[in-house]
């Protein structure tokens, strides 16, 4: 495969996946919206992203950020396995917000992790336009 | 030959004792020694393996030349009674004893102990090779009960043959002193001094060269073979073509190593999965369509299922806290480990990041020689 092919084929995944995000999180948003959620702001969720919870369990604080790092370009580290993290920034990992069943069991399993509940609609479509700007 | 004897600087005649194959016998035995105990390393078995082949190779040459070889090299003229040994030890204390050209009474006994020690060394290791891992001639073995106890057994042995080297050299030194022969020289180029010529023996050279020509082409042919066995070490045996493993290496695979099913047994998987309970404290949240997926990977493919030796070991293991790196045979495997200092250097995630040395994990087989230790 030479690097013409190559571009292309890239390019050619890169808009996939770029529909496929906008499918994806444009139908979540909707669906957060029928939940009563509305006027998602990419700086509320940036907000919440750094924000940091005690766990009831340890006292010790958790964000988003403990396991992604505040850059979301950049490679996370699981908080207890130490294992990396890909890159949540679209930017910088195309796989990112494609697949809306994915998105929806991760922001369930971490909202609960951080902030020992799950997420209203609101605060996952905030975070959800916050990282798709990243 | 022995009109060409040569004379030290002294002018004393020194004539050939040990003949070419004793000697090459000698120092490619502890060459192959010394090399067997500095491959201890998991990642270098197969050169510790090599070693013992070598040394195991040159100790049936040796038991035979015991019995055809020349005067001095044969059993019959150092296999001595305890009473010839009691009288040698005596005259040393003295300093009379006779000076010999062969290996002196007490000497033999310890020759005699480090061969046969040199023999049992290495059919419990290639017993302990097979059980454990299921490699070499006795592949059949493979996850013998007793495979752990049958390592130990060799490394018993190893210890003890080591044990009898400070004392080996001991001798050596005291003999050398008693007789003023330096007998380290003498099995070196063969000769020593002061003897009669009738105690000569002839050089046998060419079966010397035979003998490290062979030890080389094995050693060459079996590194060949091993470095086709590394090559498809890390081949996985169930790719993951079917759903439920793409779920499963998905699932497991996001927060950790994404362990094979072999691992552990199908009740310890599905209690780690159970929505009831939490997994080391975390909820996994599993969809029920997720869990149901990866219970049914669990239950075709765990422990019980698998063949090859971590199957066997996790089968039988305590799983009391429900973690492999828990488990009295993985404690015991990475004892030497300092998983710490592997975590700060960012060589592991954690102890349990089994991919990040072991080349094959995903597979589940955990060859030794798939250990990558760098």
């Amino acid at each position: 495969m030479n690097i013409v092919h190559r571009a292309i084929a890239a390019s050619i995944l890169g808009l996939a996946c770029g529909a496929a995000r906008a499918d994806a999180v444009s139908g979540l948003l909707a669906q957060y919206q029928k939940q009563g959620a509305s006027n998602f702001s990419a700086a509320s969720g940036q907000s919440m992203w750094i924000k940091p919870f005690n766990d009831p369990k340890t006292g010790e604080p958790r964000r988003c950020a403990t396991c992604h790092s505040e850059d979301l370009r950049r490679v996370g580290k699981h908080a207890t396995t130490g294992k990396a993290i890909e890159p949540l920034a679209p930017s910088a990992n195309k796989e990112r917000l494609t697949d809306a069943e994915k998105i929806e069991k991760w922001l369930l399993r971490n909202c609960k992790w951080v902030m020992a509940r799950e997420c209203t609609p609101q605060e996952k479509g905030d975070f959800l336009v916050m990282i798709q700007s990243r | 030959m022995d009109a060409q004897e040569p004379h030290d600087a002294a002018g004393d005649s020194r004539i050939r004792v040990w003949d070419a194959p004793t000697r090459i016998f000698h120092w490619l035995y502890v060459a192959c020694f010394v090399a067997a105990w500095l491959m201890l390393d998991a990642a270098r078995l197969d050169w510790h393996v090599l070693a013992g082949y070598i040394a195991l190779g040159l100790l049936v040459f040796r038991v035979a030349w015991g019995f055809v070889g020349t005067r001095h090299a044969r059993f019959r003229s150092f296999a001595a009674g305890p009473r010839a040994v009691a009288g040698y030890l005596r005259g040393i204390i003295g300093r009379k004893s006779p000076h010999l050209a062969g290996h002196n009474p007490a000497g033999g006994w310890s020759i005699l102990a480090m061969l046969a020690l040199g023999l049992a060394i290495g059919a419990s290791g290639i017993v302990a090779l097979g059980a454990m891992h299921g490699y070499g001639p006795l592949a059949v073995l493979a996850n013998s009960d007793s495979a752990l106890a049958l390592r130990e057994l060799h490394e018993i042995l190893a210890w003890i043959l080591l044990a009898l080297v400070p004392i080996h050299l001991a001798g050596v030194a005291l003999g050398s002193f008693v007789n003023r022969e330096n007998l380290v020289r003498a099995m070196i180029d063969g000769r020593k001094s002061g003897l009669d010529c009738a105690d000569a023996v002839a050089p046998h050279t060419l079966l010397a060269c035979l003998m490290v020509a062979v030890a080389a082409a094995g050693a060459f042919a079996y590194r060949r073979h091993a470095d086709d066995a590394i090559s498809s070490a890390g081949k996985a045996p169930h790719a993951p073509a079917d759903a439920n493993a793409k779920a499963w290496n998905e699932e497991c695979g996001s927060c950790h190593f994404a362990f094979p099913p072999a691992l552990a047994p199908a009740r310890v998987w599905l209690a780690m999965i159970d929505p009831a309970t939490t997994h080391f404290g975390e909820t996994l949240d599993l969809s029920a369509g997720r869990r149901a997926q990866l219970e049914h990977f669990a239950a075709a493919h765990s422990a019980e299922h698998e063949a090859g030796w971590v199957a066997e070991r996790t089968r039988r293991a305590d799983w009391g806290a429900q973690r492999i790196t828990a488990t009295p045979f993985w404690r015991r495997l990475h004892r030497d480990l300092d998983f710490e200092a592997l975590k700060r250097s960012g060589r592991v995630a954690a102890a349990y990041d089994c991919g990040a040395c072991h080349r094959d994990a995903a597979s589940g087989k955990f060859e030794p020689r798939a250990i990558q230790s760098q």
